[in-house]
């Protein structure tokens, strides 16, 4: 029954939301992607490291501008940075409410911001690397490096986050990213 | 009435198309500005012909990159859109058929068999889906064909058809749309989905 | 000895004369020593520290930063990278 109703009406069936866009998706696995090279294959003391960490800038740069004149669900405006926020969402699940959020939920939001915010940081500690008054300068190197070894702690507790809230929400999220539509179950509320 | 679906299939197409260009775009401009960076501190100014045009480019792709993001902008709120209206079409067809369900009696049994018909099922077929057998299924075909009027599958398939074709003036219209959204308990869509 | 020679090579090495470092210098068998050699050449150290099993040192001298590698066993110079 559930594969014939999927089709006809939308009253007894799970519907689809386009939330992630062409260009968040992309700068999204982009941005892994970059994370990934960087932080195993490419080797520190190359120019391909180097380049691929201002890509990285770059990609986050363009996010940024993307979540101020973007589409609705890319904008800061749908995913606030407040940790009261944050809070209030833990509490909600807590106590058993099943609303789903079409763009980033107040923790996901968290996330997004310390991730970019790292990748900022790693960026500048690693341009300043090249310039005179900051070469072998110490502090400069141990922050780019404390601060990669944060980022990939956070990636961890991204994926994991990923993992539960799809399993929670029943919103297959990783699919969302690919393919940029959420399937929200019959009879769930959006924010 | 053609339901225009591929439209919105080659719109999204451009989409990522054009998300690909900012990216790239993006990449290039920064190619550049990293150039003129490097290049002012080595020599700490830009009179020299070969930056000037590094600049210009630089200048130019990230221009380029704005401009196409507003296009994307746009393009996407296109998509949203024929979406919505999609969305509306197909939730007033729902209703249409919902309404002759309830006017016939039909059990909800029978409303998913009438369904299956509808899409061209056979009696075999939607005993297998609905893991009954097949004679059950035919009984209930036959009270949906009674309760409806019909004398059977043909007629009862051209029946809903004739409606939906007698509506179709309106499905396309910005006014079914209001309708469509004022009038009814519509689809959870509708009325799911807020800002 | 060697530690006597080079010390010994520092104290003739005149401060007007800036040497360059090159991939023939011999710097020095421990970091110190080659921190101490790249300063009497006039450069500014920057960092050093052990890496690969050889001494690197971080240097910068008249806007231009430098990287060089020193084999601990010989003193000899390894790999010497000069930037901007």
């Amino acid at each position: 029954m559930a594969a014939v109703a999927q089709q006809t009406s939308g009253r007894v069936s799970a519907r689809e939301v386009a939330v992630w866009d062409p260009l968040v998706r992309l700068i999204h696995w982009s941005l892994a992607l970059t994370i990934l090279l960087n932080g195993t294959f490419i080797e520190e003391e190359s120019k391909t490291h180097e380049w691929i960490g201002y890509i990285a800038l770059g990609l986050v740069g363009l996010r940024l501008v993307w979540a101020l004149i973007g589409p609705k669900h890319a904008r800061f405006s749908a995913f606030p940075p407040s940790p009261a926020r944050a809070v209030n969402h833990l509490r909600a699940m807590l106590s058993g409410d099943k609303t789903i959020h079409l763009s980033h939920n107040p923790l996901g939001a968290l996330m997004v911001y310390n991730i970019w915010a790292s990748v900022i940081a790693i960026g500048i500690t690693g341009y300043m690397m090249t310039t005179i008054t900051f070469f072998g300068v110490d502090w400069v190197e141990e922050a780019h490096e404390v601060i990669f070894g944060w980022l990939l702690f956070s990636v961890a507790l991204h994926v994991a986050g990923v993992a539960f809230d799809t399993w929670r929400s029943g919103v297959n999220l990783v699919r969302a990213m690919i393919n940029g539509r959420k399937t929200i179950p019959y009879g769930r509320e959006v924010e | 009435m053609k339901l225009r679906i591929w439209p919105a299939k080659t719109k999204e197409k451009r989409a990522t198309v054009l998300a690909g260009l900012i990216l790239l775009q993006a990449i290039c401009a920064l190619f550049f500005i990293g150039d003129v960076i490097e290049d002012f501190r080595e020599d700490g100014h830009l009179d020299n012909p070969h930056l000037l045009l590094e600049s210009v480019a630089a200048i130019a792709l990230v221009g380029g990159v704005i401009f196409l993001m507003i296009e994307l902008r746009g393009l996407l709120s296109r998509v949203s859109d024929m979406q919505i209206g999609l969305d509306i079409a197909q939730g007033h067809l729902a209703d249409i058929i919902e309404t002759f369900f309830d006017e016939w009696g039909l059990t909800s049994a029978e409303r998913d068999v009438a369904i299956m018909i509808l899409k061209g099922l056979d009696n075999d077929s939607i005993a297998q889906v609905r893991k009954t057998a097949a004679g059950t299924v035919r009984a209930q075909a036959t009270s949906i064909y009674s309760k409806s009027g019909t004398d059977g599958r043909a007629q009862f398939i051209s029946l809903l058809i004739e409606e939906f074709l007698a509506d179709n003036q309106h499905l396309g219209s910005a006014e079914a749309a209001l309708n469509a959204k004022t009038t009814n308990a519509a689809s959870p869509d509708a009325s799911g989905e807020t800002t | 000895m060697r530690k006597l020679a080079l010390i010994a090579m520092m104290a003739l090495a005149t401060p007007a004369l800036a040497e360059d470092v090159t991939m023939d210098s011999i710097l020095g068998t421990t970091m110190e020593e080659v921190q101490a050699s790249l300063t009497a050449m006039g450069y500014e150290v920057r960092k050093a520290e052990m890496e690969d099993g050889k001494i690197e040192v971080y240097f910068v001298r008249d806007g231009q930063m430098g990287e060089v590698y020193v084999n601990p066993q010989t003193g000899a110079v390894t790999k010497l990278e000069l930037k901007g």
